[in-house]
């Protein structure tokens, strides 16, 4: 396990750069729509959504480099074994994902006195409620991850993408017919966080979301370390 | 002494069209194998087979004395994996990676990995380790292959296809490095290529796959110091394929090229037929192409 996680760390390393430089421009963009309508937290909206990109950016991108070259088929023919390729995929990508989400953190903290300094006044959210929500952000969209990345083991990266997509699309339009709402889960932790505000609440909420993405997580690595097992490469 | 690979009868079915049947074949030690076929002949299916990338139907691999396949426990698979090098026909690596990241990718992966050696290799293969893998040229993707395979003790190197597109100058230092990896009798190479010519320099025995089957298995030097080609009339081919087994003919408009096992023996039975030498293709055209009567 430990070789594999090592093998595949050059590579999430490389994408270190072009993930957080995305993740910065939307920070800015973000950050300068909610000044410009007045939004004193404008800076957390731009963690929330670096959180919630990367999981996301981190799968497609090393599925990608797995296609490239045929690397995905080279690697298998390295002493590692396959359960091992697919757990280190999932941690890296969970790894990956915390250090994005906690530097979206940092920034958003630290991007506070620079606005209030060029005259753009931001009280923000407190730094407990900014951390709180973008590890929802990221957990959530870790899930989102953990129930497709089956596929990309499954399937080579052009078909896994297209069937995710549909995956998607399918588990929204589930939702919206069976609960009228487009996005009733987060909708309903946003009113409970919203009634109770302390810190509590929010932790309590954040480790139930953490509870439910590893068991989300060690099913879809169960399935993926199966279907990946079986696969001809 | 123990063969370092063997397939076993193994058979699978890949498509309506294609299938490997039944292929059999063995690399003892300090041999260079060459396996040769036509392109969709089964060479990279049987290299996939050999290496656990695909399931079998039926048949056994085994790899130094142990069977190994994609049902072999994960502790076997990754010992044994561990003493095979592979050489691919393209550079397998990410292309954003530069060549100085390679070692970081690959050597953990190996409990034997060297890194002296794999510097060494680098160093002399002439390899900017911050060149990135997509501005590699083919030869240099071919020799930064070659370096992962050489550092970390391999006892098989398995090339699939890896001279095609190579210049003679590449092509040459390649089989130079085989030769020096076979030379103490203890290691092997498995070589996939449909370019004879590098077999004629370098390979001890050569094997012919044609539609998922083994053609021939046979000492190189049955071929090429052995075999000939007779240029005949057509009775003279009629009676010199009456005369000698394993003949083979290829017909021309005027004449009758015929393959025969034995050109010495040819030339002192029959002096009157010119009969030359055969190359390895030469060999493998007749033997897929040629007629047997």
């Amino acid at each position: 396990m430990k070789r594999a996680i090592m093998s595949e760390l050059p590579i999430v390393r490389t994408l270190v750069p072009s993930i957080a430089g995305v993740g910065l421009f939307i920070f800015v963009v973000l950050t300068a729509v909610r000044a410009s309508n007045g939004d004193s937290d404008m800076s957390a909206a731009g963690a929330f959504a670096i959180s919630a990109m990367s999981p996301i950016m981190a799968m497609t991108s090393l599925a990608g480099l797995d296609n490239q070259n045929g690397w995905e088929r080279y690697r298998a023919t390295l002493p590692i074994s396959r359960k091992d390729i697919v757990s280190a995929r999932y941690l890296c990508i969970t790894i990956f994902s915390v250090i994005m989400a906690c530097a979206a953190v940092l920034l958003s903290i630290v991007a506070i006195p620079i606005l209030n300094s060029v005259g753009i006044p931001s009280t923000g959210e407190t730094v407990f409620e900014t951390a709180i929500a973008s590890a929802i952000s990221m957990l959530f969209s870790l899930m989102a991850v953990f129930l497709v990345l089956p596929l990309f083991f499954r399937f080579e990266h052009m078909k896994a993408q297209r069937l995710s997509v549909g995956l998607y699309a399918l588990y929204m339009c589930l939702i919206m017919v069976t609960l009228n709402s487009f996005n009733p889960i987060s909708n309903q932790l946003m009113s409970i966080a919203g009634t109770n505000p302390d810190s509590a609440v929010l932790g309590c909420l954040c480790g139930a979301v953490a509870l439910a993405t590893v068991i989300l997580g060690v099913v879809s690595c169960a399935i993926s370390t199966k279907v990946y097992r079986a696969r001809d490469l | 002494m123990q063969n370092l690979l063997e397939l076993k009868s193994i058979s699978r079915r890949v498509s309506d069209r294609f299938s490997l049947r039944g292929v059999t074949l063995a690399v003892e030690p300090g041999q260079i194998v060459g396996f040769v076929g036509a392109n969709g002949a089964g060479k990279t299916t049987t290299i996939r087979a050999t290496l656990g990338l695909i399931k079998l139907d039926a048949g056994e691999v085994h790899l130094f004395g142990q069977r190994c396949g994609t049902d072999a426990p994960d502790e076997s698979q990754r010992h044994l994996r561990s003493r095979i090098g592979l050489v691919l026909d393209t550079c397998p690596f990410p292309s954003t990676l530069k060549v100085g990241q390679i070692e970081a990718l690959v050597g953990p992966a190996y409990p034997t990995w060297d890194r002296e050696t794999f510097a060494g290799f680098i160093n002399r293969f002439g390899l900017d380790p911050k060149t990135k893998v997509k501005d590699l040229s083919r030869g240099m993707g071919m020799k930064l292959q070659l370096a992962c395979a050489l550092s970390h003790n391999a006892k098989l190197l398995v090339l699939d296809e890896a001279t095609a597109g190579l210049d003679p100058m590449a092509r040459e230092e390649l089989l130079d490095e085989l030769l020096a990896f076979v030379a103490d009798g203890q290691r092997s190479v498995l070589l996939s290529s449909h370019i004879t010519s590098d077999l004629d320099r370098a390979a001890d025995r050569v094997i012919c796959i044609d539609n998922g089957s083994i053609v021939f298995d046979l000492p190189r030097e049955d071929i090429t110091d052995r075999a000939g080609i007779a240029h005949c009339t057509q009775a003279q081919a009629a009676e010199l394929m009456a005369c000698v087994e394993g003949t083979r003919a290829a017909r021309h408009a005027y004449s009758v090229d015929v393959l025969v096992p034995n050109h010495r023996e040819v030339l002192e039975a029959f002096p009157e037929i010119p009969c030359d030498r055969a190359t390895i293709d030469d060999y493998l055209r007749f033997m897929l192409k040629g007629a047997l009567k």
